[in-house]
This record gives C-alpha cells, sequence and structure tokens, in this order.
C-alpha cells in the first residue's frame, strides 16, 4: 500500500509541515515594532504629545516625517509611543485570559459533574454576548483606564481558553500516566499542576498569538469608537479616530500611518499564529 | 413531519439562552455607574423630580421586581420606551434592524461568492502561486481593521476618484423613501423609483466592500481547506482516474463536497456580523442597529440595550439554526 501510495502521490504532496517561514516573517516583523515601542524617544525627537505650535495638520515632510494631526502632534512619534501601548495591553490580555480561563478549564474539567456542566453554561451565556456591550460594560465597571482595557479585552477571551482547556484535560484525563499518578498517591494538586497542566497547555499556547491580534485590533476599536483609552494618549485606534475627521477634507496622512501600523503589527502576529497552526498540523 | 419537531425544539432551546443573556445584561447594566435618569431631566431638577422620574421608569423598584416587570412585557411583545428619546422601542428596531440586515446580507452575498470561488481555484493550484496568493490574501484580510479599511476606501473611492459618495447615510437625501419592507434597494425597486435604487446601491457600496474583505478571509480560508481535503480524497481521486470530464469534477463532485462544509463557518461569521457592525455602521454614519445600540450604551439607555442584545443573541441562534438546517439539505448523510 505505501508503495502504491508513494506511487499516486509525487514527492511534492508529501505532507511537509511548513509553517517555519510565516513564524520568522512574524517574529520579524514583530521585533521591529517592538525596537519601535523600546526605541520610540530616541527615534523621534517629539514627544508623543507634544504639541508644535506651527504645524496643524502638516502633511509629511522634514520637519514631521509623517505629518502632524489636527492638534499639531507629530504622528511619527505617536506611532512609535503607541506601539508600546498596543502591543501591552495585547500581550497583558492574552496573558490574562490563558490565566484564568485556563485556571477555571483546568479545575471544572478535572472536577467534572455539575460543577464541569453549569460553568460551561455560563460561558455559554457570556459568549452569546455582543463583544463590544460586554467590553465597554466591563471597563465601565472598573473605570476607564488601561488597566480595565487589559481586564476587559482579557475576560472576553477567557471562555475560549477556558473550554481549550476543560477539552484537552477531559481527553488527557483518562490516560494512563495520570493513573499511575493517582495510584502512586499524588495529591490532587500535584496531579492538576505537575501531571495535567504542561501537557494541556500546549494548544492554548498555539492561539495565543493569533489572540494577541485580535486583542489589538479590539483595543483599536473600542478606542475609534471612544471607549477605549482617554485622549490624547498615543494609541492606534484612538489617532485613527482623531484622523477619521480629516478624511473628508483629503488629509489622509492623520488615519492612513497609525492604521498601516496597526494592521502591520496585527498581520506580525496572524503569521507567527498561522505558522504555529501549521506547524501543530492543524492547518495546511 | 420530523422537520418541524426538529425545528419547534430548536426553537425551544432558545428560551433558556435569551432568559441567560436577557438577565445578564439586565444585571450589567444596572451596576454600570452613571444614571439614565440624571441624563433627561433639566438642570434645575429637584430630589423629588428625580425621584418621581426614576417612579415613571419603575427604576426605584428591587432589582428582581424590575426584572420580572420586563420580562412579562417582553412576553407580551412589549419591549418598553427608550429612556432617552421616550419613543418605544420595537418602532425603533423595525427601523434600524433592516439598514443594518441589508448592508450585512449583501456583504456576506458577496463574501461567500469570493470565498467560494477563490477558495476552490487556490485549492486546485495547490502550492503553486496563485494558491500562495490567496492564502496571503486571506492572511492580510484577517488583520484588517475594518473601521481603517473603511477609511482608506473612502480616501481612494470618494475623496481621490469621486466614484463613491460621501459616506454620510444611506441614501441620497435628495430622495425620500416611504418605508414598505424598510430595505431601502428593495423598497425602491417596490416602488419603481429606479434613480433612487441606484442611489441605495451606490451608498452601499463602500461600506459592504469594507465588510466583505474583512469576513472573506476566515471564509475562503476554510473553503480552501475542505477542498483540499477533498482533492485528496479516495472519492475524488477514483473520480478522476475514471476520466471524468472537468466540468463534471468541479461541479459535480469538488464544488457540492467542499460546499457541505461550509454553513457552519458561515453562520459563525454571519451571526457576529450583526453585533459586529457598529464599527463600519459608525464610519459610514449608517444609522442601523449598531449605532442605536452605542448611543443606548453610552446614554445608559437601559431599554434599548436591552433589546439590541436580545435581538443580536436571538439573530444568532436563528442563523445556526438555518446553518444546521442547509447543513443537512447539502449533505444526505445528516439527519436532523
Amino acid at each position: 500500500m505505501a508503495v502504491v501510495d508513494d506511487l499516486t502521490h509525487p514527492p511534492a504532496k508529501r505532507v511537509r509541515r511548513g509553517g517555519d517561514g510565516l513564524i520568522a516573517a512574524g517574529s520579524l516583523i514583530l521585533l521591529i515594532v517592538l525596537f519601535g515601542a523600546v526605541a520610540a524617544p530616541w527615534l523621534s525627537q517629539w514627544g508623543p504629545t507634544e504639541i508644535d505650535p506651527i504645524a496643524f495638520l502638516e502633511p509629511p515632510g522634514p520637519g514631521h516625517w509623517l505629518g502632524t494631526d489636527g492638534n499639531g502632534m507629530d504622528i511619527w512619534s505617536r506611532i512609535l509611543f503607541a506601539a508600546r501601548i498596543d502591543l501591552g495591553v495585547a500581550v497583558a490580555s492574552v496573558a490574562l485570559a490563558v490565566l484564568v480561563g485556563g485556571t477555571i478549564g483546568l479545575a471544572t474539567g478535572y472536577a467534572g459533574g455539575w460543577v464541569e456542566e453549569t460553568t460551561m453554561r455560563l460561558l455559554d451565556i457570556v459568549q452569546a454576548f455582543p463583544v463590544f456591550i460586554l467590553a465597554l460594560t466591563v471597563a465601565a465597571l472598573l473605570g476607564n483606564s488601561l488597566h480595565t482595557l487589559i481586564l476587559a479585552i482579557g475576560l472576553i477571551n477567557a471562555p475560549a481558553y477556558a473550554r481549550l482547556m476543560r477539552a484537552e484535560v477531559r481527553s488527557l484525563k483518562s490516560h494512563i500516566y495520570i493513573e499511575a499518578a493517582e495510584c502512586a498517591g499524588n495529591s490532587r494538586l500535584s496531579i492538576l499542576f505537575r501531571h495535567l497542566l504542561p501537557n494541556a497547555l500546549t494548544p492554548l499556547l498555539v492561539i495565543a498569538p493569533l489572540n494577541c491580534g485580535w486583542a489589538i485590533l479590539m483595543l483599536a476599536g473600542l478606542s475609534f469608537l471612544g471607549l477605549g483609552v482617554a485622549v490624547p494618549t498615543a494609541e492606534w485606534g484612538a489617532m485613527i479616530s482623531t484622523g477619521a475627521a480629516d478624511v473628508v477634507g483629503g488629509r489622509w496622512w492623520t488615519s492612513v500611518f497609525p492604521g498601516l501600523a496597526l494592521f502591520i503589527t496585527v498581520l506580525g502576529f496572524n503569521l507567527i499564529g498561522e505558522g504555529l497552526l501549521q506547524r501543530t498540523g492543524q492547518r495546511r | 413531519m420530523r422537520l418541524t419537531r426538529y425545528i419547534v425544539r430548536r426553537l425551544l432551546l432558545l428560551i433558556p439562552v435569551l432568559i441567560g443573556v436577557s438577565v445578564l445584561t439586565f444585571v450589567l447594566i444596572r451596576v454600570l455607574p452613571g444614571d439614565p435618569v440624571l441624563l433627561i431631566v433639566p438642570e434645575t431638577a429637584t430630589e423629588a423630580d428625580i425621584q418621581q422620574a426614576r417612579e415613571r421608569f419603575g427604576l426605584d423598584r428591587p432589582l428582581a421586581a424590575q426584572y420580572l416587570a420586563y420580562l412579562g412585557d417582553v412576553l407580551r411583545g412589549d419591549l418598553g420606551r427608550s429612556i432617552t428619546t421616550n419613543t418605544p422601542v420595537a418602532e425603533q428596531l423595525t427601523r434600524r434592524v433592516p439598514l443594518t440586515l441589508e448592508l450585512i446580507v449583501y456583504a456576506m452575498g458577496l463574501a461567500l461568492v469570493i470565498a467560494v470561488v477563490g477558495g476552490i481555484y487556490a485549492a486546485r493550484r495547490a502550492g503553486r502561486p496563485s494558491d500562495h496568493t490567496a492564502r496571503v490574501a486571506a492572511l492580510a484580510g484577517n488583520s484588517l481593521p475594518e473601521f481603517w479599511l473603511g477609511l482608506v476606501l473612502v480616501l481612494i473611492f470618494y475623496q481621490a476618484l469621486g466614484w463613491a459618495p460621501p459616506p454620510a447615510g444611506r441614501i441620497s437625501p435628495l430622495f425620500s423613501v416611504p418605508p414598505i419592507t424598510g430595505f431601502i434597494t428593495v423598497d425602491t425597486l417596490l416602488q419603481g423609483d429606479l434613480p433612487a435604487s441606484f442611489s441605495a446601491l451606490h451608498h452601499l457600496m463602500l461600506p459592504v466592500l469594507t465588510l466583505a474583505i474583512v469576513i472573506t478571509a476566515p471564509l475562503l480560508r476554510s473553503v480552501r481547506a475542505s477542498a483540499l481535503e477533498v482533492i485528496d480524497s479516495d472519492s475524488y481521486r477514483c473520480a478522476e482516474s475514471h476520466g471524468l470530464k472537468d466540468r463534471v469534477l468541479l461541479f459535480a463532485y469538488l464544488f457540492r463536497l467542499t460546499l457541505i462544509r461550509l454553513p457552519t463557518l458561515a453562520a459563525l461569521v454571519f451571526g457576529n456580523l450583526l453585533g459586529g457592525s457598529v464599527l463600519v455602521e459608525y464610519v459610514f454614519s449608517w444609522q442601523g442597529l449598531g449605532q442605536w445600540a452605542l448611543r443606548g450604551l453610552l446614554l445608559r439607555d437601559y431599554p434599548v440595550i436591552q433589546a439590541y442584545v436580545l435581538v443580536v443573541a436571538t439573530f444568532y441562534v436563528l442563523v445556526f439554526l438555518i446553518a444546521d438546517l442547509l447543513q443537512a439539505a447539502l449533505d444526505p448523510r445528516v439527519e436532523v
């Protein structure tokens, strides 16, 4: 059979798990964005909220490489400093989601029974909720700050991780090595954290980069609607929002450049995520 | 008969979901800081006036009593009155829902056509340049912020080229369209007003394109993946080696088998569109359901938010029901 298979499948069709190129490309993009975020003060001569009183809505030129917005703030500098907030919120909120969702999934998956059933139905309801309503509600409940946004975006993502973790734990639970660990007299906690967790964590970490991209889009979307970071904080979505009013006047640079930064960063995360999915054989 | 029973059973399952969602909404929005009553009473209002306004909307009663009263009203088909505009919520809904539905139905239609044609095309050329192009395009589409894409399209097609109308509303203000169905492209046709019909389509162009580009990405990827699976399957290889004509292979085998997998993902994408249209509506001043809900949220207009969440959740569940029925129709192996 193997021979026949080799004949009907020319070598090109053999399963080759790619993805390394995608991961490399995505990492390169993110490294550049990270460098811009860290080195922001040295890469730009203007501060992110510093106003140039003689340059309002100035097109890109030698003084302000990417122009200025309606407040006379330098777009290039704001884009660099915004990377700190956007990357920070994305990574922090996904870390929170993995932590909270993972813990819920681990506990309920291992406990089983009515605990599991009830938790899953509650998560169903949370997930049936319009995302923006949920994000705003959490944000408004706890005050409008960066911490709140991290919490809001993180909690919205948590149910997905809880589901994933629960499914993984359920399938691992019946494995013989867990039974062996139980027989050897390990405590429940030690089984949960030393035996189940390390093996169940991989699928969560595989989708984390894709989720980071989504989290940035979420943050930018909230800010675009005026529900995210407070003005004049430099954040890509908020910058696009301010720039949106200039579009009809033909002043494109106030919204196009921050959007490009946003797009490229999300693309970086998505390239890595796609690459990881291919490496783990979940996508071809 | 079995079909009817299945549909009824699925619709009954809707009840616990709606109750859960409505309780959650009810509690969440009421614990939000911000008081809608303070927004509608005049600045000179005394404590007694505020109390009176609060009583008028039943906001002085305990939470559980408020919820039960609300539930009773909803069961009688009364969604309440908006606190800030004092208009019936149901009336607003019948005006807003068609606007947003029209937008997302066209976008979904366009996205499905592109995804199916592009995905099958790419799968048949797997590993070749055109396949790579499709995959890169899908990745890029997945990374685009739709509000920014909308702005860029406005810059190009309205500002620079002048092909599109200004991003301000649904139809040129020169036309007045008395609502029949609420779907403007349908109403203008029913009234035989071709110029108005053209104007409506013209205004739909950019927002539909924006949404379609963003939602095509996941659909395209899924179609390509399932088409690849079909091509690698024994039955397809068998049909191929029997020397069937390319056209027969494409339409009777590849196309049909690929489509079987599509309804579930399409339902997920479409179901999320109604709740997720707010960003694109905002860019194009669409004044549909999304913008209405956003305004309701900012003003803490409780009945508006409650109605919005109910509509979105119902829509979500119905879309999945339709997807499952479609799947059963496409795939004889699936029984409802």
